[in-house]
């Protein structure tokens, strides 16, 4: 697919109203029913248990496979090793040809639809029959599964209808018990009919062969039992060494993946048992079963050799992330994935599916973070994204126009600023008020939803030296990291900022060779560029040597925190790099320590009217910060202090995210507004200037009697009268 | 051979309310759990039959199952197998088979099910008979993987059964008996004590 036929699927599936509106409903009944499910369990011990075993797996993988075969062989079954997708169908093919088999069953296996076996089972001219129901529907509509757990969710129970109309000659109706019936008659014909039953493999141990099979509809348990042959698929990462290794896994996958204490049946296949054969007289007999198992690698191994991304096999297929994914809850897996879907999908793509899809899937990621506090193996997949950027940066270089930005213009201080206050004279015809409405060229998508800020007149490092500041009362001196947008575009708040420190009692100083703290060029894989502002930053604060440095801008923090990685091989910097790493504080959590530490009461602001808080992902996903700036609200306004509805999901700004897909970042906007407006607040407050910034235009644009401030405006008034 | 090992054995009530909650969440009345002696449970499985108009049983052979039958092995109009091909497990209108232990933590039943027909009689009905004997409740996986653990190598299938057999997969809609059970009912029977 190229860019123009991406985005116009895109825009597709924004506007395909029954996925809408199943998805929607997922995405809002999925987190309130998981959490019930995991009462009684600590989730974070379940998945660092997981997790753990995984790794496990991923330092042992050839003994395991080693231990596997053997356990496998000695049950009595028929092992082998495929190393490509090519292997695997071959060997299935060949099989089917000494059986003489003409009709497959399947039941759910992700492993056969990365190997199409499916086509290949068409082209050799042998029926195959998916029987996992979802599957089925999916299998007869020729779509690919928009979900790793519920593929046919894109689908609506007329649509059903329809496809077993055509599929099955007879009349339907769009009721979805009928339809399940209707499905049981149907596929229960083809199991017994059937000579192998396929399935996938949700747990294989090493120590005993044991592999364990989840289903919630049985067909798991009749494809394996019905025909003579079974072929059980196993991908490399489904190993583990011992037996109670499954444990965890079965606490955790139903909880995460449907919110089920457990799958209504758990089969665990321990070497080929006993099949019914019909002999054309009418008789039968038991005999022996056969079992084949196929250890697939497929991309696997490499996957394991990688030391960034073998972090992967932590990935048990629930799809938890998919399901609390908000982009994935608008555009779907179809676009957002292939086969694999969400984050996760475009990541295993790169390795295990199709390479290519990977990298255009993988730009969907607006890395909010939601993914990682849900994820049964504890895998940071928007980090893991951003690496693979990265990764693909290294590969083939960066496209020329943010090559030349962040090689040529924003690692050169001087020159960047410049070009920012220029950037103001420029902007004039298209300012109106605070904000521009309207620009050229490949902007005007991006200001069509909402209203881009104007920069502001008098940059933030020409506003510090006025401001006069009261004699510290206390000895450690603090340095103020504003980042670009706080200094070209909201130096109110930088104002405050250093207002509000300076009544905690502190001295506040503004280095002025500081810049861009380097998110822009790491996030799009530059790190050279990154590594180059990073230095410029580190010999800036350096000459004043604080104590503190406080950035009030959770990507700034964040990336301050990435710095020693960029000088492992340069001991000056990194020494550097490490000192400050210590000294890092993020204003809101800061200023929530001091106001308890020196015990200052805020003044009150119920005057003001209601305010509310929205998270910003970066601030309580990947900082942890949430409850602080919520205490500091409270704080000043007590009862006047509302939450919104989904106050933590991402508001849809994301760096230059909405640039790249302004109609999602635009859905994104839509719901946060909505939650704003309906929250009754007249004051919102966040603690990211990015958020301020997405946030402020969503309420120029779209209307409301909304005023929206970074939560050191509020920390500044309300220590005001304090003096 | 058997499974269970009498050092877990007990009678603990607790276990068996959380087996019920268990295995009936979210699932409706699509389950029913029964923690009585046979006679009772013989008389709950009549009302049963009577009341699915049921003709064809499948059974496991267990001395636990056959012993539950007795009464309906007189009955004339019902067709009892306890062995078959697969159209016989087809045409049947309840499997009736003993678990080796029930697992409290998840509401599992769990099946030895190394006989093709033993498996077949708990998947293909649309309504199956667990029988269990009461003081068969490991509380919690740890416990059941240690079971399992020792018996490992001479057992090739063996199946957690927690519930009937359902999907959602139409617009997320809970739909009971899509493959196997549409209804599950447990016995846990409590020995006679004379």
């Amino acid at each position: 697919m190229n860019t123009k036929e991406f985005k116009e699927k895109i825009n597709e599936k924004l506007n395909d109203e029954i996925q809408k509106k199943n998805l929607t409903k997922f995405y809002e009944d999925y987190p309130k029913a998981r959490q019930k499910a995991f009462e009684g369990y600590d989730f974070e011990q379940l998945r660092n248990s997981v997790k753990n075993i995984k790794q496990n797996t991923v330092d042992k993988l050839e003994e395991l496979a080693d231990k596997f075969q053997k356990a496998v062989e000695k049950n009595g079954a028929v092992f082998y090793r495929a190393v490509s997708d090519k292997d695997v169908v071959d060997y299935i093919l060949k099989l089917c040809k000494e059986k003489d088999v003409k009709l497959v069953v399947k039941s759910k296996s992700m492993l056969s639809e990365e190997v199409e076996l499916a086509q290949h089972f068409k082209e050799a001219g042998i029926e195959s029959q998916e029987t996992d129901l979802g599957e089925w529907i999916i299998q007869i509509a020729k779509h690919k599964p928009s979900h790793m757990v519920m593929p046919a969710i894109h689908l609506n129970r007329q649509q059903v209808a329809d496809y077993f109309e055509k599929q099955l000659g007879k009349n339907m109706k769009p009721d979805i018990e009928f339809l399940v019936h209707t499905a049981r008659a149907e596929l229960r014909e083809k199991c017994l009919k059937a000579d192998l039953g396929i399935s996938g493999c949700n747990i294989a141990v090493a120590e005993n062969g044991a592999m364990f099979i989840l289903t919630n509809e049985g067909n798991g348990r009749l494809t394996s039992s019905l025909p003579k042959t079974h072929i059980v698929l196993v991908g490399y990462e489904k190993l583990v060494e011992s037996f109670e290794d499954a444990i965890p896994i079965l606490r955790i996958l139903p909880r995460n993946a449907t919110a089920q204490t457990l799958t209504s049946y758990v089969n665990i296949i321990l070497g080929p048992s006993q099949a019914i054969v019909e002999h054309t007289d009418g008789t039968f007999s038991i005999e022996k079963k056969e079992l084949h198992v196929i250890l697939v690698d497929h991309g696997r191994i490499e996957m394991a050799r990688d030391p960034i991304f073998k972090e992967l096999y932590q990935c048990i297929r629930c799809s938890a992330c998919t399901n609390v994914c908000p982009v994935y809850a608008l555009v779907g897996g179809h676009v957002f994935g292939n086969i694999y879907t969400g984050g996760i999908g475009a990541l295993l793509n790169a390795f295990i599916g199709s390479s290519q899809t990977a990298n255009q899937i993988q730009n969907l990621c607006i890395t909010c973070g939601s993914c990682t506090q849900v994820c049964s193996g504890s895998i940071d997949i928007p980090n893991l994204i951003i690496e693979m950027r990265k990764k693909n940066i290294e590969k083939e270089g960066l496209p020329t126009i943010p090559k030349v930005v962040f090689q040529n213009i924003i690692s050169n201080r001087s020159l960047f600023h410049n070009m920012l206050k220029l950037a103001r004279l420029g902007q004039k015809s298209f300012k109106n008020g605070q904000f521009i409405r309207n620009l050229p060229l490949y902007f005007s998508k991006y200001t069509k939803d909402r209203s881009l800020p104007a920069i502001a007149d008098v940059p933030f490092r020409d506003i510090f030296d006025t401001i006069l500041q009261k004699p510290a009362k206390n000895q450690e001196k603090i340095a103020f990291f504003s980042g670009c947008l706080i200094d070209f575009v909201y130096p109110e708040t930088g104002e405050a900022v250093v207002k509000s420190l300076n009544a905690l009692g502190f001295s506040v100083e503004f280095p002025k060779d500081q810049t861009c703290c380097g998110t822009p060029m790491y996030l799009t894989g530059d790190k050279e560029s990154a590594k180059k502002v990073a230095m410029q930053n580190l010999e800036a604060l350096e000459s004043i040597d604080p104590d503190y440095i406080v950035i009030a801008c959770p990507t700034g923090v964040e990336m301050w925190e990435k710095y020693p990685q960029f000088f492992r091989d340069d001991p000056k910097y990194l020494q550097l790099a490490q000192k400050y790493k210590n000294r890092i504080r993020e204003y809101s959590s800061f200023v929530d320590e001091q106001l308890n530490k020196q015990n200052i009461k805020l003044n009150s602001l119920k005057n003001n009217g209601i305010a509310t808080y929205h998270d910003s992902c970066h601030l309580k996903r990947v900082l942890g910060i949430h409850t602080q700036p919520r205490d500091i609200i409270a704080k000043a306004f007590n009862t006047n202090f509302v939450e919104m509805e989904h106050a933590d999901q991402c508001c849809g700004m994301a760096g230059s995210y909405s640039l790249k897909f302004p109609e999602i970042s635009k859905e994104l906007g839509d719901q946060k507004h909505k939650s704003i407006i309906k929250s009754t607040a007249n004051l919102v407050y966040v603690g990211c200037p990015a958020c301020m910034l997405q946030i402020k235009g969503l309420i120029d644009k779209k209307g409301g009697n909304v005023k929206v401030m970074h939560i050191a405006q509020l920390v500044n008034e309300a220590l005001k009268e304090n003096k | 051979m058997q499974l269970w090992n009498n050092k877990f054995s007990n009678n603990d009530l607790e276990a068996l309310h959380t087996f019920e909650k268990k295995v009936k969440a979210g699932k409706g009345d699509s389950v029913e759990v029964y923690f009585t002696d046979i006679s009772t449970a013989r008389s709950i499985f009549k009302d049963i039959i009577s009341k699915q108009q049921a003709k064809n049983i499948i059974a496991d052979s267990s001395g636990l199952t056959r012993s539950f039958l007795e009464e309906s092995l007189l009955d004339e109009s019902l067709n009892i197998y306890f062995d078959g091909d697969k159209y016989t497990a087809n045409a049947a209108d309840i499997g009736v088979s003993e678990m080796e232990f029930a697992i409290a933590e998840s509401g599992s039943l769990v099946e030895l099910s190394d006989s093709i027909w033993k498996r077949l009689v708990s998947a293909m009905p649309s309504l199956h008979i667990a029988l269990v004997c009461a003081d068969r409740i490991a509380k919690d996986f740890e416990t059941a993987f240690e079971i399992l653990k020792k018996h490992i190598l001479d057992v090739a299938q063996i199946s957690f059964i927690t519930g009937p057999s359902i999907t959602a997969d139409i617009e997320r809609v809970l739909t009971i008996g899509v493959h196997g059970p549409s209804k599950l009912v447990v016995f846990f029977i409590k020995e006679n004590k004379q």
